[in-house]
């Protein structure tokens, strides 16, 4: 009986909780304002939440800094710290950048990881 | 150079070991093959004790020419520091693990040979030895600074006068116990693996869990005390005013600790029973493998930029051995499983439900349901680079939520599994205690209650904490008449439910305010008064950083409290953020807990922003108006006599009767780690009692005429106003949080119990002889 039990359990539980974590484990996709908005609820020790912004790169500053529009048309800065993309940035390309804000007088986004839509 | 070859000597003097003894497996004890292998062994032992006290000694004296004693030291450090800096790097902390592993391996070696186990526990616990020796020879903590750096044109002749310092966040009493506690429970989790393919090797199914139970019992405790410890530091010295926030790296050590849980309850079992054999060769197994998954998920970069921590990439061939050392533990273990799968099933039987051994077996399914959430979660970011989705960690209340479910449950069908009784428990004796347990559990969930407790989770938390506390204190005190060694898993239990009211209450009943103390004035926050008393300069040595002690009195009830709370910015993290000191004031019923925010001056000075080209209103006095037509450059200004830059804002004023009048607002400027600082010359606009000042220039670098000056302004007729430094806080007050060390702490005295009986009970059995060797097919 208890063999049934745990097996059963194994069976149904491991599959519980992958979908449960996620439920917990997706960064929401936000645009650059809601970012910021969400970062102002943090201390200034901690990290912003990561979140998804839908971008267009407007113009490349370099290898690691891009302009880009969001969705809802605010251009903002990003630097960009994750592993050498494949294909360089380039204006007008769509990319979903994964990420934090940084929030003070000139708020910008830290993309980790770049993603093509 | 000697330090880089003995590590690659050592490496081979443990493979060579490992060889000797996987020769001698079928072999008599007095064969000299054995005898060898066991002088080689010590010999790795004794290198690996001296490797580690030679990288001590050279980051004592300072000896920059070696990059690992560059990296996490400095002069400045004092000795207790210093020897933390051993293990505060990747390099030193595989030393420290290894040494530890090779340290316990010493006691082992003569306690196999005893129980007639030598030859297949040191294959086993050589093999691991290897493994970890070939990591130090990927991540050697002898290198040499020219080594490291020579494609940056590094020579011999180059040292550097100071090292780059150990992180400001371990500069704490606590970080020089917390990590060796943790990594002589992770080296003491391989004996039960090497005992378990042991048993696998030898066909010993049962003979292994007695001789073992000791070791893993103390890898349990030890392992458990270090995560706390942990806890602890994360407490007293980060400042965010909790003592677990279910990171990786907590999570880390966590989950080979909760398997090593199951699988001591487990062995009870066998021990009782003869029953779950495979359970518990599979559990010995995976809590090896996970304290070596825990290391490679934390070690190897993959989490990357997941966690508050920081993950330092440890290099290709060091991530590939990560990799294959994991891998190929996995592989023996599961080999061997599956080998001697249908020999181990023969002493199969069920379990009743109504048995403390099903109770137990419940009991550890849970535990092991809780690994698996926080495995799952842990490895979620890895999860998810491998499906090429975005790789984020899931939020803590992933865990918290699982949790809330998962720990009443132990806690209630722990105190079960004590009720029962082995083989069978009579329905009145089972009703007679669980009724007792139950109504002192309903009374102490109901005073909960009545404390305000509302919501299911604490309710069931408590319901859960006050049953295993009662059978646990009723039982105790039972067995305490037949002697201490009876009482350890009592102890422990009691222990846990400690902790579990200590959590509880700190999170139920913790109460936190955000508080602006401005220097010299009381503030009322709650019951308590705060009054930021003034700061002062500590740790004046480091260069780095300039650290204040920032001292807030607290009153309440009459008395008074002061306490000293940390804040400063550090060139170690190039000064993006601070690092934070929590203030303590420690006490049984609650602690008072000051966590800085922030500094800052008074804004008694009444200010606006101005862009180039526009007006505004002067704050104080409405009928002036300011516009602003552009700054001065700094060449045109020229120096202060302390050398500072200076630049002025071109202001034209309108006066209440509509004059104009040009004005000048100059500004020093000070250019420091943290961006310029403005020191304005006040300037009294002409015809008006209005002075001002320029306080900030927000230059706009892709169109100047964007650029942006920030005045401020008092009125002259009246003295100047002072401002005042801001000590911004959170205060919380956290009662009975002192549950959750003295829950820690009687957890490890009962491991400690419970060690001691089982050494004494291993005694009392008549020696066995050495099992008759078979072979693996």
């Amino acid at each position: 009986m208890i063999r049934a039990i745990i097996i059963g359990l194994a069976v149904i539980g491991i599959p519980a909780a992958v979908w449960f974590a996620s439920q917990y484990g997706q960064p929401d996709t936000v645009t650059f304002l809601q970012a910021i908005q969400r970062a102002s609820t943090t201390s200034e020790a901690e990290q912003a939440p990561k979140v998804v912004i839908e971008v267009v790169v407007t113009s490349v500053e370099s290898d690691r800094e891009i302009q880009c529009v969001d969705g809802a048309g605010t251009s903002f800065h990003t630097e960009y710290s994750g592993s050498a993309p494949e294909v360089p940035f380039a204006a007008g390309q769509q990319h979903r950048l994964l990420g934090h804000v940084h929030n003070g007088a000139k708020p910008y986004f830290h993309a980790t990881q770049r993603f093509d839509r | 150079m000697i330090g880089q070859i003995g590590i690659h000597l050592l490496f081979g003097i443990a493979l060579a070991s490992t060889v000797l003894y996987g020769t001698t497996l079928h072999a008599p004890a007095d064969d000299k093959r054995i005898s060898i292998a066991r002088w080689l062994f010590r010999i790795l032992a004794g290198g690996l004790v001296a490797s580690a006290a030679g990288l001590i000694a050279l980051i004592v004296t300072h000896q920059f020419q070696f990059t690992y004693v560059w990296n996490y030291s400095s002069t400045e450090l004092p000795l207790h520091l210093l020897v933390a800096c051993f293990y505060s790097g990747q390099e030193g902390s595989f030393l420290l693990w290894t040494m530890f592993v090779a340290v316990i391996g010493i006691l082992l070696q003569p306690y196999a040979k005893r129980h007639g186990y030598e030859a297949p526990v040191m294959l086993f616990y050589g093999l691991i030895l290897s493994f970890l020796t070939l990591l130090l020879v990927a991540k050697n903590p002898f290198a040499y600074y020219y080594e490291s750096f020579a494609s940056q044109g590094i020579t011999i002749d180059d040292i550097p006068a100071n090292g780059k310092g150990l992180n400001p966040l371990l500069h704490n009493a606590w970080i020089t116990i917390h990590p060796p506690i943790l990594f002589v429970g992770f080296a003491s989790m391989s004996v039960s693996f090497a005992f378990a393919m042991a048993g696998l090797v030898r066909k010993d199914y049962h003979r292994w869990i007695d001789i073992s139970l000791p070791w893993t019992l103390f890898a349990t405790g030890i392992l458990g005390f270090g995560i706390m410890l942990g806890g602890f530091w994360a407490y007293e010295t980060l400042g965010w005013g909790g003592f677990w926030g279910w990171d990786p790296v907590e999570n880390s050590s966590l989950i080979p600790w909760l398997v090593v849980v199951a699988l001591v309850h487990t062995m009870l079992v066998q021990k009782r029973t003869r029953g779950l054999v495979k359970t518990n060769m599979a559990l010995a197994v995976l809590s090896f493998v996970m304290v070596l998954y825990s290391t490679f998920l934390t070690r190897s970069g993959v989490l990357g930029d997941t966690s508050v921590h920081s993950f330092v990439d440890p290099g290709r061939f060091a991530f590939w051995i990560l990799l294959l050392f994991m891998v190929t533990f996995i592989g023996i273990g599961v080999s061997l499983l599956v080998i001697r799968r249908s020999d181990m099933n023969v002493t199969r039987e069920e379990f009743a439900p109504t048995t403390r051994e099903f109770m137990l077996s419940i009991g550890s399914a849970l535990v092991m349901a809780s690994a698996v959430f926080v495995t799952i979660g842990t490895s979620w970011p890895v999860i998810m680079e491998v499906l090429g989705l975005p790789k984020v960690a899931v939020a803590i209340d992933f865990y918290n939520q699982v949790h809330r479910i998962l720990v009443p449950a132990i806690l209630v069908v722990n105190a079960i599994s004590l009720v029962m009784q082995w083989r069978n428990t009579t329905r009145s004796v089972f009703r007679r205690r669980v009724l007792r347990s139950s109504v002192a559990a309903v009374v102490g969930t109901g005073v909960l209650i009545a404390f305000g407790v509302r919501d299911l989770w604490p309710i069931a938390l408590g319901f859960g904490a006050w049953f295993s506390f009662a059978i646990n204190v009723e039982d105790g005190l039972r067995m305490l008449k037949a002697g201490p060694a009876m009482m350890g898993a009592y102890v422990s239990h009691v222990g846990i439910a400690l902790l579990m009211f200590g959590v509880i209450t700190t999170s139920m009943y913790a109460e936190t305010y955000h508080a602006v103390l401005v220097h010299g004035k009381p503030v009322n926050v709650g019951t308590y008064t705060l009054t930021y008393l003034g700061k002062e300069q500590v740790d004046k040595e480091f260069r780095d950083r300039e650290k204040f002690r920032y001292y807030v009195r607290i009153e309440h009830d009459g008395q008074r409290r002061t306490v000293a709370p940390v804040l400063y910015w550090s060139d170690f993290n190039q000064r993006q953020s601070p690092f934070l000191e929590p203030g303590i004031r420690w006490g049984l019923m609650n602690d008072l807990y000051v966590s800085p925010k922030n500094i800052g001056r008074e804004d008694v000075f009444h200010e606006t922003t101005v862009q180039k080209g526009a007006s505004a209103q002067v704050p104080i006095d409405k009928n002036v108006s300011l516009f602003l037509d552009g700054f001065t450059m700094p060449m045109e200004e020229g120096q202060t006599e302390d050398g500072r830059m200076q630049m002025s804002a071109k202001i034209v004023a309108t006066t209440a009767n509509g004059d104009t009048v040009n004005v000048k607002a100059r500004t020093r400027i000070t250019t420091g780690p943290n961006g310029p600082a403005f020191d304005p010359e006040w300037t009294t606009i002409p015809g008006t009692t209005t002075a001002v000042g320029l306080i900030n220039i927000d230059r706009n670098n892709e169109d100047p005429s964007k650029s942006k000056g920030t005045f401020a302004f008092y009125d002259v007729s009246k003295p100047r106003p002072f401002a005042r430094e801001e000590f911004t806080v959170e205060f919380s007050v956290k009662p009975l949080i002192s549950l959750v060390w003295i829950g820690v702490i009687a957890m490890v005295t009962g491991f400690a119990f419970s060690i001691g009986r089982s050494v004494r009970m291993l005694k009392k059995k008549p020696t066995l002889q050495v099992v008759q060797n078979e072979p693996l097919t």
